[in-house]
């Protein structure tokens, strides 16, 4: 249990997949589930994790045939040079969209509700050089940071769902009940994009100490959303009720503005709840300036992946304030959640060719 | 030349310093804002061309006046503590701009406390006054909404004595006494406001009069749509309260010759109500279970017993009475007079029905005319007070 | 299995133990070896030594035949009856009545041994080579006696010098629990140490720092608890240290730590010898320092500047809620004056009405934005309280009211200030004086400062960036391998037991592992029958 200056813990590798998921799409993510499955939204948030649960076991399962390496080195193994360098370099081009989808997603609600009059730029420039920060500090500062922030995200959304609980009425999701399910599974591939996240596992496996409990403890980082989402769509449908909900920009701010604090000691809890989120946000970008700058590495063939964090957070600015507006904003992270369902099918193909390959570190048991 | 850690913070800081001085543009010191307690909406008296415009009353804190010199105590201070300022615009928006040029304070949303309509704007339609305050992400979701029986700017007027504004006094009224009074609304603010008018259903908003200089929060105004169609009495209210699923408290008075005690008032203490659409053929039928729990409040006799078990079956009989026919009143007057359905039953509908409500909430209305009401009352009289 | 990377100090390397030679006048040189002759060993001492007034040369003879022999002492730093009685009076006269008794006169050679072994009744006693080891001990406070015909001195242990007595120690008080404090004889803080551990396993190894200084320094730690990683790091640091002198063990602090420029302190200090003996018993190395009440501990964790020896000897509910209210202490001593800003100046939607109307009204006499107020009254403060610290006692605390109260209230007054800033700079200032530890205070108290700047920049948004940034960096942070946030990141959970709150001590069986202890059961073990396995 020693702890050399570049090694996860198993519990680290839990937090920085729960803190990668848990994004920015908890915001919108009750009015997708809304217009699309209605008063059963929460259900079909909840099949929707459960299936991204199952393909985070077999992202685990890559990951843990080959503990000493990232994707982008073992790929070359199962697929030959070239299409690896192309999967590496969509995987590179994936990380940066999302960190500027996300800085951007997450700047707007900022200047909308708390800073009015500051410019975009200059929020988006100070979050991201605190994440650069962050990032050149290595993957383990990364990972213990992720594992103090965590647990703070997810007891501020438990307290907003508790708090909630008083205007919650359960009238609002008994449609759900009456419901086709072919009406939920159509709404799973939309709801998707907010599970991405644990990408991450194929490029920090090999920094976990013990890489045969990645499955276990990956799943476990997954776990918190799957709980935590569906609540989220149930509690903010049953008391807003469906229409609302869809027609509603930022859902989740909608339902923490409506929410009184106890005692009433202070008014907005919405102002609350963001700067809560605004940690949940931040291990989000670090993780993905973290990825980014790696992924670009290793398409590269070097080791020290310090200086591509700096090169990069021009290219993340730039990009980030391309969409010029909220509907752009929408239509750029859909596009980048379809290359990253992409990548998942991808992984889940290279997985499936290691195995009739066999290749990697071949288990003893699978030896038998 | 290899990159460390003092190369970047040579040039990261410069950076981070250049933008922090180049000024903090939000800030807006909190004794430059004028908080804006209470906005009234009323229809302009004058007319520009074919355009229908609006006077908006702002009501704004003074917040010297408001903590007196000593800064305690709330009694009624000598001048005003609030400033009412009426502006006349096409739309909320421009209002703003005007008043930003005739104050010398920032206009702060964040505090808002009441809006109220006035009686010729709600009957003209609210409809194009609202986005304003359900976009706005500065407003708080629980502003309560009320509907004016005269002009809004009358309401702010007054200057209440046990608070230091009126919008505060409306609030305060309607949160803590709408639990105890059955006179009282429930508080509408945005966030239901928002719920209903989406789906479509109808709202009422709680009425306040004016009357030489003190100020009444009773009754109901009924919208249908977003026209105000009709008040509602005190009286109605409580029944409103009632069909609405409210568990709502107050008292009931009983004035009836039947009974040796002559008039008294049954105070409940405890109410439960449920309420459930059940579809019957091509109508629907709502039904009302309720549970009320009380104590007598007052008699208007002197000399009986109240002791006495067969007594209290008959009080609570003409209670369970009253409440059925007022209730029943009150529905019919929604379905065949005013033909607005503010009690939610839409509402109900698309929970317990949603394949229903898929087919036909465009034409929710004819069905809303055609529902019926039926009710299952229990009265139980627990306590009598402290003397027999 | 190494873990602690990186040394601080790459440029010193050298040896400490080279002296600087000292510099005599050209026509006074001596020759550095020492001589059989007992009178140009003497001339070699005084040609060094002649110069100030505490010396002592004294001459004496041996025995029936006379051997001249020589002593060398320090007046004030020995005790002269242990001289008077167990030097000089076996060597002058119990000698002599030895071989009165045995009618015979010791052979002349071996009496060198002859008084090493059976004359000189000191307990330590000695051999010194050359001339610049005689000179330590001389300077150290132990005796040099020369014996004609033998180039080798003996030292004799006869060391007593003035010293202040064990009391409390003033910057760590206890309601209960013992009143030992360090003194600034590193002998008696070990003593101090030996008295709380019995164990024979607990070893105390010395070396000296200081090229003029010589300043002995001792590190002890449980042989068997310890790291032996930790211990090989720490005696590797301390031996890199390549100084003059050194006064006080906060120096040596600032050499061996891992990271000197934050604010925050990785090594934990203290006066106490009961608060040490428990960090050793946790396998961690404490460094004690002649001339210094202060002993060093070594590796420390953000979270036990937390901790303070009361929580331990108080009973566990109320000792974890006092530890609750020290952790919202530091929030709030970090925390309060930004939110004040942030709220007042970015955020009035956030406090309810009522309290909005009175903050405008307080605030619509004074001139300055919200930051401008709260930088000013905060470095009143910080003025205030540096400025109490250095007048005497009485006055001090009087000068604190004083300037709380009535300098506030008069700014109020004045119109300079509302009162909600006193009332908050109060808050800051009372919550800070919760930290035990006072340098951890210091760190928490100023880092509010940038936190202001923050919030006046950017509101809400600015002080939770700041917060996320000191995160990242006291998470970046190492001491002795350990990292600094321990035991939340990364995270143990058998450490959380003395975390946030303290469990009864009947779950306190293990001992923390973030040191990585190499016996980790606090209970059912005899050290002693471990080691004759």
């Amino acid at each position: 249990m020693r702890e050399r200056s570049d090694w996860l813990s198993n519990i680290q590798i839990t937090f920085m997949v729960s803190s990668a998921i848990i994004g920015v799409t908890v915001l919108t993510l009750p009015r997708t589930a809304a217009e699309l499955a209605k008063a059963g939204g929460f259900i079909a948030t909840f099949i929707t994790g459960v299936l991204m649960a199952l393909v985070l076991v077999i992202v685990a399962l890559l990951a843990k045939r080959f503990p000493n390496n990232t994707v982008m080195e073992y790929s070359g193994e199962i697929i030959g040079f070239i299409p690896s360098k192309i999967l590496g370099f969509v995987f590179f081009l994936y990380f940066i969209n999302v960190v500027s989808t996300i800085l951007r997603l997450f700047c707007d609600a900022v200047k909308e509700l708390l800073l009015k009059n500051t410019p975009l730029e200059i929020l988006i420039i100070t979050f991201l050089l605190a994440a650069v920060y962050l990032c050149l500090n290595g993957i383990s500062s990364l990972a213990k940071i992720c594992e103090l922030f965590e647990p703070l995200v997810i007891g501020t959304m438990f307290l907003v769902i508790l708090l909630s609980l008083e205007d919650f009425n359960f009238e609002e999701l008994l449609p759900a009940f009456k419901q086709d399910i072919s009406q939920w599974l159509f709404a799973v591939p939309h709801l998707t994009i907010s599970y991405l996240g644990f990408e991450v596992l194929l490029f920090a496996a090999p920094y976990a100490q013990d890489t045969s409990k990645v499955v276990k403890y990956g799943l476990l980082g997954i776990l918190p959303s799957i709980f935590i989402y569906p609540l989220f769509v149930g509690i903010t449908v049953g008391t807003a009720g469906v229409e609302a909900v869809a027609r509603s920009l930022y859902p989740t701010i909608q339902l923490a503005r409506y929410i009184k604090f106890p005692g009433g000691f202070a008014e907005r809890f919405d102002i609350f709840f963001m700067v809560f989120w605004m940690l949940g946000a931040y291990t989000t970008v670090s993780t993905f300036v973290y990825l980014s700058s790696v992924s670009i590495t290793k398409l590269l063939g070097l080791r020290n992946y310090k200086p591509f964090i700096l090169l990069i957070v021009p290219v993340i600015y730039v990009l980030a304030l391309l969409p010029q507006n909220i509907k752009e904003i929408n239509i750029f992270s859909q596009y980048v959640s379809y290359i990253g369902l992409a990548l998942l099918a991808v992984v889940i193909v290279l997985y499936i060719l290691a195995v009739i390959q066999k290749r990697g570190k071949i288990l003893e048991n699978e030896n038998k | 030349m290899k990159i460390n850690r003092k190369h970047i913070a040579t040039a990261v800081i410069p950076i981070i310093l250049a933008f922090i001085m180049a000024g903090c543009w939000d800030m807006v010191e909190i004794e430059t804002n004028a908080f804006i307690l209470g906005i009234g909406l009323d229809l302009s008296e004058s007319e520009h061309g074919n355009d229908e415009r609006i006077m908006v009353t702002y009501q704004i804190a003074l917040p010297a006046e408001m903590m007196g010199s000593s800064g305690q105590g709330e009694g009624g201070g000598g001048g005003a503590s609030t400033l009412n300022i009426s502006i006349e615009a096409k739309n909320l928006m421009m209002a703003e701009q005007t008043l930003m040029a005739t104050l010398n304070q920032v206009p702060n949303y964040t505090h808002l406390q009441v809006v109220l309509f006035g009686k010729e704007l709600a009957e003209k339609g609210i409809a194009n006054y609202i986005d304003f305050f359900f976009r706005d992400s500065r407003i708080r979701q629980r502003t309560k909404v009320a509907a004016s029986k005269g002009k809004a700017s009358e309401v702010f007027k007054v200057q209440p004595k046990t608070v230091k504004s009126t919008s505060q006094y409306i609030s305060d009224l309607l949160d803590e006494n709408e639990k105890r009074s059955l006179m009282v609304l429930m508080p509408m603010d945005f966030g239901i406001m928002q719920r209903h008018l989406i789906r479509g259903l109808d709202i009422c908003l709680p009425s306040i009069m004016v009357k030489k200089d003190t100020l009444t929060v009773e009754g109901a105004g009924v919208f249908s749509g977003n026209k105000l169609v009709a008040w509602l009495t005190g009286s109605d209210v409580m029944s409103l309260k009632w069909l609405h699923g409210q568990p709502a408290k107050g008292i009931v008075n009983i004035s009836s010759g039947k009974i040796k005690t002559g008039d008294f008032v049954f105070k409940i203490t405890d109410n439960k109500v449920s309420v459930k659409p059940v579809l019957d053929g091509n109508r629907f039928i709502m039904k009302v279970k309720m549970d009320v729990e009380g104590d007598i409040g007052e008699i208007q006799n002197e000399k009986f017993n109240t002791y006495d078990i067969a007594l209290i079956h008959q009080m609570e009989d003409l209670v369970k009475q009253k409440i059925m026919q007022s209730c029943s009143q009150l529905f019919n007057k929604l379905v065949n007079e005013l033909k607005t359905d503010c009690i939610e039953l839409g509402r109900r509908v698309e929970n317990y029905y949603p394949d229903f409500w898929e087919k036909n909430k465009n034409r929710w209305k004819e069905y809303f005319v055609n529902s019926a009401l039926e009710m299952e009352v229990e009265v139980k009289l627990r306590r009598v007070g402290v003397i027999k | 299995m190494k873990y602690i990377e990186g040394s601080p100090n790459p440029k010193n390397k050298k040896n400490m133990e080279e002296n600087n030679p000292p510099r005599l006048k050209s026509e006074e040189q001596v020759d550095l070896t020492l001589d059989k002759q007992v009178g140009k060993n003497l001339e070699k001492f005084k040609a060094f030594l002649k110069d100030s007034s505490d010396m002592v040369f004294r001459e004496f003879s041996l025995g029936t035949q006379n051997i001249p022999c020589a002593l060398v002492y320090v007046d004030g730093l020995v005790n002269v009856a242990v001289i008077n009685e167990q030097i000089l009076k076996p060597l002058m006269y119990q000698i002599t009545l030895l071989e009165t008794n045995l009618n015979q006169p010791i052979q002349r050679d071996k009496i060198f041994e002859v008084v090493k072994l059976h004359a000189l009744t000191v307990g330590e006693v000695k051999e010194a080579k050359t001339l610049d080891d005689a000179f330590l001990y001389v300077l150290s406070g132990e005796v040099a006696v020369m014996i004609d015909g033998f180039d080798k001195i003996l030292i004799a242990n006869a060391r007593g010098w003035p010293q202040r007595g064990i009391q409390e120690p003033p910057s760590e008080v206890v309601i209960r629990g013992p009143r030992e404090g360090f003194t600034e004889t590193l002998r008696v803080n070990t003593a101090l140490l030996r008295r709380k551990i019995r164990d024979p396993n607990l070893v105390i190894r010395s070396i000296k720092i200081g090229r003029r200084g010589k300043t002995d320094v001792a590190y002890a730690y449980i042989k068997g608890v310890a790291s032996q990683e930790l211990v090989e790091e720490v005696e590797r640091r301390l031996s890199q240290i390549d100084v003059d002198i050194f006064l006080d063990s906060s120096q040596i602090e600032q050499y061996i730590q891992d990271n000197y420029i934050t604010y925050f302190p990785q090594i934990e200090v203290t006066e106490r010898p009961d608060k040490t003996a428990a960090s050793l018993s946790e396998g961690r190395v404490a460094i004690l320092m002649d001339n210094s009440p202060y002993a060093l501990i070594v590796p420390a964790t953000f979270y036990q500047f937390f901790q303070s020896p009361e929580d331990y000897y108080e009973r566990w509910i109320l000792a974890s809620i006092i530890r609750l209210l020290r952790w919202s202490g530091a929030v709030l001593a970090s925390l309060t004056p930004a939110i004040y800003v942030a709220i007042v100046s970015f955020h009035p939607g956030f406090i309810p009405t009522n309290l909005v109307i009175s903050v405008a009204a307080a605030r619509a006499t004074v001139p300055f934005p919200a930051f401008v107020e709260a930088l000013l009254m905060e470095l009143t403060f910080e003025l205030l309280r540096e400025a109490g610290a250095r007048l005497p006692r009485a006055i001090g605390q009087t000068i604190g009211i004083v300037g709380g109260l009535i300098i506030g209230d008069a700014a109020v007054r004045a119109g300079i200030t509302s009162p909600i800033m006193v009332i908050v700079v109060a808050i800051t200032a009372i919550a800070s004086f919760i930290i035990p530890s006072y340098s951890a205070a210091l760190a928490i108290r100023l880092v509010r400062f940038p936190f202001i700047v923050l919030a006046a920049v950017f509101g809400i948004y600015g002080v939770m960036l700041g917060f996320i940034i000191l995160n990242v960096h006291l998470v970046t942070i190492k001491s002795f391998g350990v990292s600094y946030m321990t035991p939340q990141a990364p995270m143990r959970y058998q450490d959380w037991k003395d975390f946030f709150i303290r469990l009864p001590s009947q779950f306190m069986k293990r001992r923390p592992t973030s040191t990585y202890p190499v016996d980790i059961d606090r209970r059912n073990q005899d050290p002693v029958k471990e080691e004759a396995r």
